[in-house]
């Protein structure tokens, strides 16, 4: 037992970090609660570089409920550093309510949970991570309690979260039903024995599959996206859109390739139904929108179609392209979102008006959301390419290259709604000559992000050697 | 299914949660609310002594029964609704509901009804606290640990939604 939790010293370190950040909150000074957000961050960064030096363990822990792989550390690893950039972003807002030890107490509890579910193996473990991932969203979702917006914000992502708690529940209870236990190896191994044919155990999946899929937002289970992401103050819809959702598909990679390897030739129908429809929704439904953060709440979506064409092929090659993409995600929203957050300081209604002429208000910020607007894309050069590119290679390589074919055909509907982000930047006159002031805390997370879609664009060849290292304990491919 | 006694038990306390269930969510009297809810958390007990689960059993009466039942007025008395105030109970999106409730339940009945489940030959021993608190610490030590983590979340989160804000 002792040596097990040598393997866990990442999860415990985040977990002392958010105690230490809430009983330092009593005892600090009102106009020095600032400091709070550095402490937080400085345990992330910690937390990465100690699972940074567990790549390669594969073991089983804490009575099967855990397991150490590449593909847990990767993820570990970007959670921890995406998570990093949002609480960063969040030192300027956090100003006015001076509610620092709440929030980063909230910040490093969502972010534990979502380090478990990333190495869960057994549905309880599961669940109670995406519990624990969820509940600090949602009451970060309702931080700006005065703002009616933020209040049906947090109200809805609430009230939709707990429909699908309990249907996964249900879900996992007749999974437990057939099988008798709700470890995700076990289950395999129960499977060989039983029909496979069981609309029982069809329902049972399907239910538990459909609460994964909310946390991700894919279609049909995206309807809190584009309210939350709205209503939410910025700093948490960043948050939201880029860090829990690779917890999500982390939870969902688990299901499908440890518990359900039976079913790879039918993930294909599922996913692929789901990627599709997801891919379609999205970029439809982004193209009339006025508000930025709605607009890339939808783009947000869309992106999730993406990725789950991934888990339709669900194999080795695909598994890594998911990480990949998973890592320019995070990168490229969060960067968005950062800028959003400081053209927002000048104009608070967050519409995709108030972007105009910012080329010639800020010429930094404009050209950085330009990048950053091409990598979603999947512009050559930036990390949104290599990631679409891997992924839709992927499913080509199996033969499914229907779902390559509406994938390309998606990102160029979604040219439209980009590029129209870009013409009112360049193209369109000022409505007001009032400059963008950039807040330092803000600029890093830009700078940062851009940074790293670019390099990831332009050297891709380390990105996709750590990808491919990808490895999962208890699964056959 | 054979006819016994626990079988009996059980139908008895499943009818009792499910009618409970059903006016909790139809009644337009909040306190009334309130109480038969209590009803269907005791009766939930029920089950698990059933189960041979005595300790979950009284878990479940000391803390739902008691504490939350008891919370639930609390919060009730703190925002002062008038005594047997009617409230809304549906919207525009009524029909939609139901027909989407309707279809899930058809599908839930025709697909678990006729299932024979698999069942363990073992005789059912009771779980002893013992026995319980073991297995906590040892194989859920992990979910243990996450529940704990999540209640304190739960508390900072309504210290934040529900205090005074600061001037």
């Amino acid at each position: 037992m002792g040596k097990e939790f040598i393997y866990i010293i990442p999860e415990i370190l985040i977990l002392t970090t958010a105690t230490i950040v809430l009983s330092l909150d009593i005892f600090l000074p009102r106009e020095r609660k600032s400091l709070l957000a550095y402490v937080s961050i400085a345990g992330l960064w910690l937390a990465a570089f100690l699972s940074a030096g567990l790549i390669g363990e594969r073991v089983s822990i804490l009575a099967d409920m855990f397991v150490i792989d590449s593909f847990g550390i990767i993820l570990k690893i970007v959670i921890l550093i995406a998570a990093s950039m949002a609480a960063l972003l969040a030192i300027e807002f956090l100003k006015e309510s001076n509610k620092y030890g709440e929030y980063y107490f909230l910040l490093l509890s969502s972010v534990l949970g979502m380090m478990i579910v990333t190495g869960s193996s057994n549905l309880i473990a599961v669940f109670l991570g995406i519990q624990l991932t969820s509940v600090p969203l949602y009451i970060m979702a309702g931080f700006a309690r005065t703002d009616v917006k933020s209040n049906e914000a947090a109200l809805k992502y609430f009230l939709l979260g707990v429909l699908t708690a309990a249907v996964t529940l249900y879900g996992m209870s007749l999974i437990y039903g057939m099988t008798g236990t709700l470890n995700l190896a076990e289950i395999a191994t129960k499977l060989e024995h039983t029909n496979l044919n069981d609309p029982v155990l069809f329902i049972g999946m399907t239910f538990v599959v459909s609460g994964f899929t909310f946390k991700i937002a894919a279609v049909p289970f995206h309807f809190w996206a584009p309210d939350t992401y709205e209503g939410a103050p910025t700093p948490v819809t960043a948050f939201i859109a880029a860090v829990p959702k690779m917890a999500g598909f982390a939870a969902l990679v688990r299901l499908v390739f440890t518990a359900f390897p039976e079913f790879t030739g039918q993930w294909v129908g599922l996913f692929g139904l789901a990627a599709t429809m997801t891919m379609i929704t999205g970029n439809i439904l982004a193209i009339p929108q006025k508000n930025i953060k709605r607009m890339l709440a939808f783009s947000g979506i869309a992106h999730v179609g993406y990725a789950l064409i991934s888990l339709a092929v669900s194999n080795q090659h695909a598994l890594s392209g998911l990480v990949f993409y998973m890592i320019a995600y995070a990168a490229m929203n969060l960067g968005a979102f950062a800028i959003v957050i400081a053209v927002g300081r000048v104009s608070p209604e967050n519409q995709i008006e108030d972007f105009a002429g910012l080329g010639s208000r800020s010429p930094l910020l404009a050209g950085a959301m330009t990048i950053l607007l091409l990598s979603m894309l999947g512009f050559p050069l930036t990390a949104g390419f290599m990631a679409k590119f891997l992924v839709f290679a992927s499913a080509v390589e199996k033969g499914y290259v229907w779902l390559a074919v509406i994938g390309v055909a998606n990102s160029v509907i979604s040219l439209y709604y980009y590029i129209g982000v870009v013409r009112q930047m360049y193209m369109v006159p000022p409505k007001t000559e009032k400059p963008v002031p950039i807040p330092v805390t803000i600029g890093a997370v830009v700078l940062t992000s851009v940074v790293v879609t670019m390099v990831i664009g332009i050297f891709p060849e380390y990105f996709i050697q750590l990808a491919r290292l990808v490895f999962l304990v208890n699964a056959s491919f | 299914m054979t006819v016994n006694g626990p079988t009996i038990a059980f139908l008895i306390l499943a009818s009792l949660i499910l009618s409970a269930a059903v006016y909790i969510v139809t009644t337009r009297n909040i306190m009334h609310a309130v109480f038969v809810h209590l009803l269907a958390l005791s009766s939930v007990s029920g089950i698990y002594i059933l189960l041979y689960a005595q300790f979950i059993a009284a878990m479940q009466v000391l803390i739902y029964a008691g504490a939350v039942t008891t919370m639930v007025l609390f919060a009730l008395m703190l925002v002062k609704p008038k005594a047997g105030m009617e409230i809304a109970l549906d919207n525009q999106q009524k029909g939609m509901a139901f027909a989407t409730a309707g279809v899930f339940l058809s599908v839930l009945l025709v697909v678990l009804v006729p299932k024979v489940w698999a069942t363990s030959q073992e005789k059912l021993t009771p779980l002893t606290v013992a026995k319980f608190g073991k297995i906590l610490f040892t194989k859920y030590v992990l979910p243990f640990e996450m529940i704990s983590v999540l209640l304190l979340v739960a508390l900072i989160g309504v210290l934040v939604l529900a205090s005074k804000e600061e001037e």
